[in-house]
């Protein structure tokens, strides 16, 4: 179970293992379990997925990130065995997401349908209006207890 | 959870933990009960409590399974600012040490955070403050008996539906037992372990990993969590933080501590428990920054920082964070079934069903009361809700519009009830509009500015004077 100081990278065998040992014969189809867009302000979301068939058997899975539709460039995730995965720090726009079985040898399953994960953020201004409010409240706040405390241990605020 | 396809531990193992542990509160629970001669024993541990015991009780009630669980996600959903929104909750405990010094000498003889807001502002500010108070006790006490099934679900493979009601079932018996004696006696010794833990932790974590490539690691994958303008967790900063003001600032929890402390002791003992907390979410949330760096798949946020911990770290870790969990879950839960119990037993069942109950039919009531808490946590606890933090940030306008009030009233003599209630009504619903319109990270931050707003201007606009020696209960009766 250590994992130690592995850094994912995108020239790691498919499905996370440089044996990827698993069940032998084709992979099977994966798709994500959301079919829609998956829209965010927050810039995280969490995918999940299923096998076609042989659902029960120990396939691990290999994930492609991208902007594009080609899949140029694409960041490689590798969720392992887990059937779910959870993004986050995504930048805006739209994230588009496939997943592939991966079985013995390392032998890998077609493609899925993409999915597309849309990252919205919030506008700056009320970002930063928000922010100001909460900074003038903070302060508010911290004057009237100290300010009191300090009536109080004078005196000055008899209790 | 089928996300996970393996644990660390064995169900064995978790079930042997849970078991000495379980049996060790317990009967700490029934050794420090027998001091527990009447109800202001089983209540407020006699109002005799010192430094020591005061500062851990703190902090450790406030080192909750939320924050070894939230604090990663924190981080892992909003990164560096996340992180430290999370660590801002100690501001809370900061701001307490003052204000719980004057409560101290305001009600010298008083009970719960409902006496002060009934004799401060009458009885309509007070029928709405209980229902708020109610709400997020129970939010809290939800989200962290989940919270505990899941974790020692994810850790041993427990089922769900078993940690959970382990847990609670100790933490039932051993406050019924005890009552807030055995409540920060116990909480001594898990703030200690939980600190030895949660060092641990962090210390072999960042003695494995390369915050060189970790920079690399999430520029790369994850950029948004190392950006100065990060929209969400800008927003919640301030967020986070206000709804810890309201937690600490209205909650019976801290309230009850503040009145069992001796004299002079309130201010330093919540101003030491403030700096011991502060780090551990900063560790906790580092943690659950280093998931991708590491190569950690992570398939609910929730889990990210145990899931972490445990990967790292192997068995002995997933056992050291087994029991960090099981002390946090512990500490808090206790506190909240105490002080809550004490809320309903003073402020409804006293003061409002029966004013001349006696001693023994107090006792009675308290200790009803703590198991049909424990019972309607269980049943809410039984369908699994998936996101905690719908659960507890659902709670946050509600508290964050109870700051204002609790403040004025402690230090504004011109402060009026038409003001508090007011604050609570209006801050409340304009901070659940922003809930459902922005997002959760803006609710408490709306309600506490609403609030803010609302006493300030009807304190200036309609000034009541009041008599502070009203609030001493005891001697305006005699």
């Amino acid at each position: 179970m250590l994992i130690g100081c592995t850094v994912v990278s995108g020239q790691e065998q498919p499905g996370g293992g440089p044996e990827a040992v698993g069940p032998t014969g084709p992979p099977p189809a994966v798709r994500f379990d959301d079919r829609e867009p998956v829209n965010t302000r927050e810039g995280h979301a969490t995918l999940s997925w299923t096998v076609a068939d042989r659902e029960d058997e120990d396939w691990r899975f290999e994930i492609q990130q991208s902007f594009d539709e080609g899949f140029d460039n694409a960041e490689i995730r590798n969720p392992g065995g887990d059937r779910a995965m959870f993004v986050s720090g995504l930048p805006d726009g739209t994230n588009l997401f496939r997943i592939r079985a991966v079985g013995a040898g390392g032998a890998t399953g077609d493609w899925s349908e993409p999915l597309r994960v849309v990252v919205d953020y919030h506008g700056r201004w009320l970002v930063l209006t928000l922010f100001g409010v909460g900074c003038l409240v903070f302060v508010a706040t911290v004057v009237t207890v100290l300010a009191g405390h300090r009536r109080h241990v004078s005196g000055k605020e008899a209790g | 959870m089928d996300e996970f396809r393996t644990s660390v531990l064995t169900q064995q193992t978790g079930f042997l933990l849970l078991g000495i542990f379980g049996v060790l509160w317990i009967a700490l629970g029934i050794y420090w009960g027998r001091k527990a001669k009447d109800t202001e024993g089983f209540m407020l541990a006699g109002r005799n409590v010192g430094l020591a015991l005061g500062a851990a009780t703190a902090m450790a009630t406030w080192v909750t399974s939320n924050t070894i669980m939230l604090a990663p996600k924190f981080a892992l959903q909003m990164g560096i600012w996340g992180m430290l929104a999370y660590a801002t909750a100690s501001f809370g405990l900061f701001l307490f040490a003052p204000m719980a010094s004057r409560i101290r000498r305001l009600l010298p003889k008083g009970y719960t955070s409902g006496d002060f807001i009934r004799l401060r502002y009458g009885r309509v500010a007070w029928g709405l403050f209980l229902l708020i108070s109610f709400f997020y006790s129970m939010a809290w006490l939800v989200s962290m008996a989940m919270a505990g099934g899941i974790l020692l679900n994810a850790l041993s493979g427990m089922r769900y539906e078993y940690g959970m009601t382990v847990i609670l079932f100790v933490c039932v018996l051993y406050t019924l037992f005890g009552g807030l004696y055995a409540v920060i006696g116990t909480d001594f010794i898990q703030s200690l372990i939980i600190l030895a833990g949660v060092v641990l932790v962090g210390v072999v974590v960042i003695t494995r990993v390369d915050l060189g490539e970790i920079h690399a690691t999430l520029a790369a994958k994850q950029p948004g969590l190392i950006q100065v303008f990060m929209p969400v967790a800008l927003l919640s900063f301030f967020n986070n933080m206000f709804f810890g003001f309201g937690e600490i600032f209205h909650n019976n929890v801290w309230w009850s501590r503040a009145f069992a402390m001796r004299e002079g002791v309130p201010q330093k003992a919540f101003l030491l428990s403030g700096l011991f907390w502060f780090p551990i979410p900063i560790a906790a949330g580092f943690i659950g920054l280093c998931a991708a760096p590491l190569g950690i798949n992570v398939p609910d946020a929730d889990m990210v920082g145990p899931l972490v911990a445990s990967k790292v770290l192997g068995t002995a870790g997933a056992v050291v964070v087994f029991i960090v969990v099981f002390c946090s879950l512990a500490s808090s839960i206790d506190s909240l079934l105490a002080a809550t119990s004490d809320l309903i037993a003073q402020d409804v069942y006293r003061k409002m069903l029966n004013p001349w109950a006696e001693e023994a039919q107090m006792r009675r009531m308290a200790t009803r009361i703590i198991v049909g808490l424990g019972v309607v946590t269980w049943l809410i606890c039984l369908p699994r809700i998936s996101d905690l933090l719908s659960v507890l940030f659902f709670a946050g306008p509600l508290v964050g519009s109870a700051i204002w009030p609790v403040i004025a009233g402690i230090y504004w003599r011109r402060a009026n009830p038409a003001g508090a209630v007011a604050a609570m009504v209006l801050g409340s619903t304009v901070g659940l509009i922003a809930y459902f319109q922005i997002g959760w990270y803006t609710a408490s931050l709306v309600g506490a500015t609403v609030s803010m707003v609302v006493v300030g201007l009807t304190t200036l606009l309609w000034p009541r004077e009041f008599d502070w020696k009203k609030l001493n209960e005891a001697e305006a009766a005699s």
